[in-house]
């Protein structure tokens, strides 16, 4: 098992590294800069953008600028932003614990709640609710993530007053302590609810389908020959076997979801990784987007080699060490 | 579940035919009659006050919270130009002079000033009783120190704009003199827009860039009537009253700049009572905020004419008789009504007409004519080809969604007058890097942007003058550029309005750009909020909130 978690740690340094040269290579071909956003829509004054090309180092050669941000990321230091002369390490971890907070509870919810109606339709095939909550799921695959979120927003906050509409927190009333707390869970409902929901149908088919083919498979056949119970043949031999996609799938999930979801941040106004990541984009702040997309790989690499440890641990016959 | 997704589209549905079915008549400058539309006179008002003011008693206290769109840049407002920072700014700093909502200039720390007959001193009259949030005086020094920093840091967005002042002379602590070596009559307006807030000498002056200093970017000190209490990234600003302001003391309390950057989540926020003020309401929610009692909507014109701009480097677009016919296919009044439910009036003159005191209402563009066009291009001599065109191939570049709209329509009109158009979509940045002076003539043809032309007709010279870095047409005229001249130097306003009016006649002519749309939009308060930035038109300063209050029921 050492090995393989070396092995795999290795792996994931390496495509930490191409993911960083592919993105710099991606972000410098795209058009424009962020001089453009500073200098604001109304001149073109070439003596001040000669001024701040200099200031912000983006006069000089692409592989000296490349080398400069590398150099400084293998020190931690992601940069400063350009368009808001910030510590990029700061401007991140500012938005982390809003992105963290709502990838987390959404994903676990999406996961319970996804496999669970899965697993009971597996077991009640061909039912009612079974068809009922197969045709919801497509229903809601087929829904724009901002457009759910954005008709969850009419319905539950301006038409029946029920959920704040956008932000982390209530501005005005400025709670703190216990009420603060509890501001912060009333305000992650909405977008929650809509991760949920746009997640949720991803969990069910394949808890679904997982359960409906290990069930079909001899070895069940056989279990129920010997006498052995309904309900054990479930818990110790399908469910075990029939998981291990779903937790792949969940740690793909949860990685994108940590890292930010850009549509959903937007719409609820959540202040996360995923709007920083956009605006990045809009205003080309590079050292911002480089930063970002650092954290993004890492995280990613992270979650698959756990995934990848969780497998051996739900699957016997998983030996990584051969 | 279903019922709910079903209910949920009805609405929908019903929502936009209701939009698609709002009467013309809720269109401002709206008009049938191409002849009475052809009157500039429909946008010389500014600001259109569709719904009462509130009136009543005073409520003291209180928090406002207004919608930004995004993050300011810094607490330092006088590097760059920052849209999202300028209303902050606004009441947490003062300029010398600062533009009121219909964006002329008004004092602001200067009480008053005085220009010399030659245009070439300015003496700024400070107010006595200035002090910034520490406690320490706002004086002349100040003032001083704010502008030759700004002018000796060419990474300030004003510090070109400073090559025309030679000198900053303090007299005493309330009289600094601007000692100028060109002469420029618009130099008092343009100080009270972007980048050009005073900053305290004692608290910047200690070696290091602004924009290093901790006041910029955590701590700032500034002389506004609100202060600095917090800024949360990605979430809001909060601002307290200045309790010892100059000019009063604010009736509200708290002011926040909520930071939502969806306009439609930001419209639900306010029907929420999360938002109490926001402004550009988007057009498919106008209607529904117009009929609601609890708010007051409010159409605000802005000297940022959408505008159609010519390389005239460009061999096609470089011969005025295409210009001439392109201009004939501008549909304003059906762009006006398609693309912006009305909302943006046409703008027919070369300079915004809403500013009356100098735009030139008897040039104007000519009206849509597809006959005229394909005549114009006749007696150029131009023939059409199997395809009935007399020209092919022009591209427009175009970098936002409304723009892309009233492109297309342009684009239809052309192909009635046998003219090709190709609308090429771009983002922002990617427009933002192709479009500018091009010397080749190859780079672009004919572009779409907005962009303020305020607070003075001065800035005609630098859109079209001779190599102005702003004059993406590369036009060059000598007699245009002497006329903006004399009309900078020229310190009688009806003498100045005078030689900008010929001015606007010759870019009427030579038509290096067609203006088409004021741009406008509304904005919507609480409808118990009294002396909003709205209605203080001469008072006090666009975006500023020293004197609103809540009115009691």
């Amino acid at each position: 098992m050492a090995r393989f978690i070396l092995r795999r740690f290795l792996s994931g340094v390496l495509t930490v590294l191409m993911v960083f040269v592919i993105n710099f290579i991606i972000i410098k071909a795209a058009p424009g800069d962020p001089i453009r956003t500073i200098m604001g829509k109304e001149t073109d004054d070439p003596v001040l953008r000669e001024a701040l090309m200099e200031k912000w180092g983006l006069n000089k050669s692409i592989p000296e600028q490349f080398w400069s941000q590398f150099s400084n990321a293998l020190k931690g230091d992601l940069g400063t932003s350009i368009i808001y002369n910030r510590s990029v390490n700061d401007m991140i971890n500012e938005r982390l614990a809003a992105t963290v907070l709502l990838g987390i509870v959404s994903s676990l919810l999406a996961l319970v709640t996804g496999t669970a109606l899965g697993i009971f339709c597996a077991r009640h095939e061909g039912s009612f609710i079974d068809g009922l909550l197969s045709t919801i799921s497509y229903a809601l695959d087929a829904m724009p993530s901002f457009w759910l979120g954005l008709m969850l927003i009419i319905l539950l906050s301006s038409k029946l007053g029920l959920l704040p509409t956008q932000g982390m927190v209530d501005a005005r009333a400025d709670y703190q302590g216990i009420k603060h707390v509890l501001d912060v869970a009333l305000h992650l409902v909405l977008p929650t609810l809509t991760l949920v929901l746009i997640t949720m149908p991803g969990y069910f088919r394949i808890a679904k389908s997982s359960i409906q083919q290990v069930t079909s498979e001899d070895f069940i056949t056989t279990l129920r020959a010997t006498g052995m119970s309904r309900k054990k043949i479930f818990d110790k031999y399908i469910f075990k076997n029939a998981i291990l996609p779903t937790v792949t799938m969940f740690g793909i999930t949860l990685a994108f979801l940590v890292t930010g979801v850009t549509l959903i941040e937007i719409v609820f106004s959540w202040p996360g990784t995923g709007r920083l990541t956009m605006t990045a984009i809009n205003q080309r702040d590079y050292p911002v987007l480089m930063g970002i997309y650092l954290v993004m790989s890492v995280s990613v690499a992270v979650v698959m080699v756990l995934v990848d440890i969780a497998y051996a641990f739900l699957d016997p016959r998983i030996r990584y060490d051969k | 579940m279903k019922k709910l997704m079903a209910s949920i589209l009805v609405v929908l549905m019903i929502a936009a035919l209701a939009a698609g079915c709002r009467p013309a008549t809720n269109a401002p400058g709206n008009s049938q009659n191409p002849v009475e539309s052809q009157a500039p006179a429909v946008s010389n008002v500014p600001i259109e006050v569709s719904s009462t003011p509130a009136t009543g008693d005073i409520v003291e206290g209180g928090t406002l919270i207004v919608r930004e769109a995004g993050d300011p840049m810094s607490f330092c407002p006088s590097t760059a130009a920052d849209d999202y920072a300028y209303a902050m700014m606004q009441n947490m700093f003062n300029r010398l002079t600062k533009l009121d909502n219909s964006k002329s200039p008004i004092p602001d720390a200067a009480e008053s000033w005085d220009v010399s007959e030659d245009a070439l001193t300015i003496t700024f009259n400070l107010k006595k009783n200035m002090h910034w949030w520490d406690g320490e005086a706002l004086d002349a020094d100040d003032v001083k120190y704010t502008f030759d920093y700004i002018k000796e840091n060419p990474t300030c967005y004003f510090s070109s704009s400073m090559e025309i002042v030679d000198s900053i002379e303090v007299v005493d602590p309330y009289t600094v003199v601007f000692h100028m070596n060109t002469a420029d009559m618009s130099f008092v307006a343009r100080i009270g827009w972007y980048g050009t807030f005073i900053l305290p000498e004692h608290i910047y002056n200690n070696g290091q860039p602004w924009e290093e200093n901790e006041a910029s970017k955590t701590k700032p000190v500034g002389s506004g009537p609100f202060m600095f209490e917090s800024y949360k990234q990605g979430e809001n600003t909060t601002l307290v009253k200045n309790p010892n302001y100059h000019d009063g003391v604010p009736y509200l309390d708290k002011l926040i700049f909520a930071i939502i950057p969806d306009d439609t989540t930001a419209i639900q926020a306010m029907i929420n009572g999360e938002v109490d003020t926001i402004s550009m309401i988007p057009d498919a929610f106008l209607d529904q905020m117009l009929a609601d009692p609890n708010y007051r909507c409010d159409r605000n014109i802005y000297p940022s004419p959408w505008r159609y701009i010519f390389n005239m480097n460009n061999s096609i677009v470089g011969d005025v008789a295409v210009r001439k016919a392109i201009a004939l296919c501008v549909d304003r009044n059906d762009m006006s009504q398609k693309v912006t439910s009305g909302v943006m009036p046409p703008e027919w003159c070369a300079y915004p007409a809403i500013a009356a005191w100098c735009a030139n209402t008897e040039d104007i563009y000519p009206d849509v004519d597809i006959e005229a066009a394909r005549k114009v291009l006749e007696d150029a001599g131009y023939t059409a080809d199997a395809d009935g065109y007399y020209v092919r191939g022009i591209t427009v570049d175009c970098f936002e969604g409304q723009l892309v709209d009233m492109t297309k329509l342009l684009v239809a009109n052309c192909q009635k007058a046998g003219i090709e158009l190709i609308l090429q979509v771009s983002e922002f940045n990617a427009w933002a890097e192709k479009i500018g002076p091009d010397p080749s003539g190859e780079g672009w043809m004919m572009e779409c942007q907005g962009g303020f032309m305020g607070p003075d007709p001065a800035a005609l010279a630098s859109r079209y003058g001779t190599g102005s870095g702003s004059n993406y047409a590369s036009y060059s005229n000598p007699e245009f550029d002497e006329l903006c001249k004399l009309g900078a130097a020229e310190g009688d306003t009806e003498k100045r309005a005078e030689y900008y009016r010929k001015a606007q006649k010759i870019l009427i002519e030579d038509l290096p750009a067609i203006n088409v749309l004021g741009w406008a939009g509304y904005e919507a308060s609480r409808s118990d909020l009294a002396n909003l930035p709205i209605d203080g038109e001469g008072k006090w300063g666009w975006n500023e909130y020293t004197f609103t209050h809540y009115v009691a029921p």
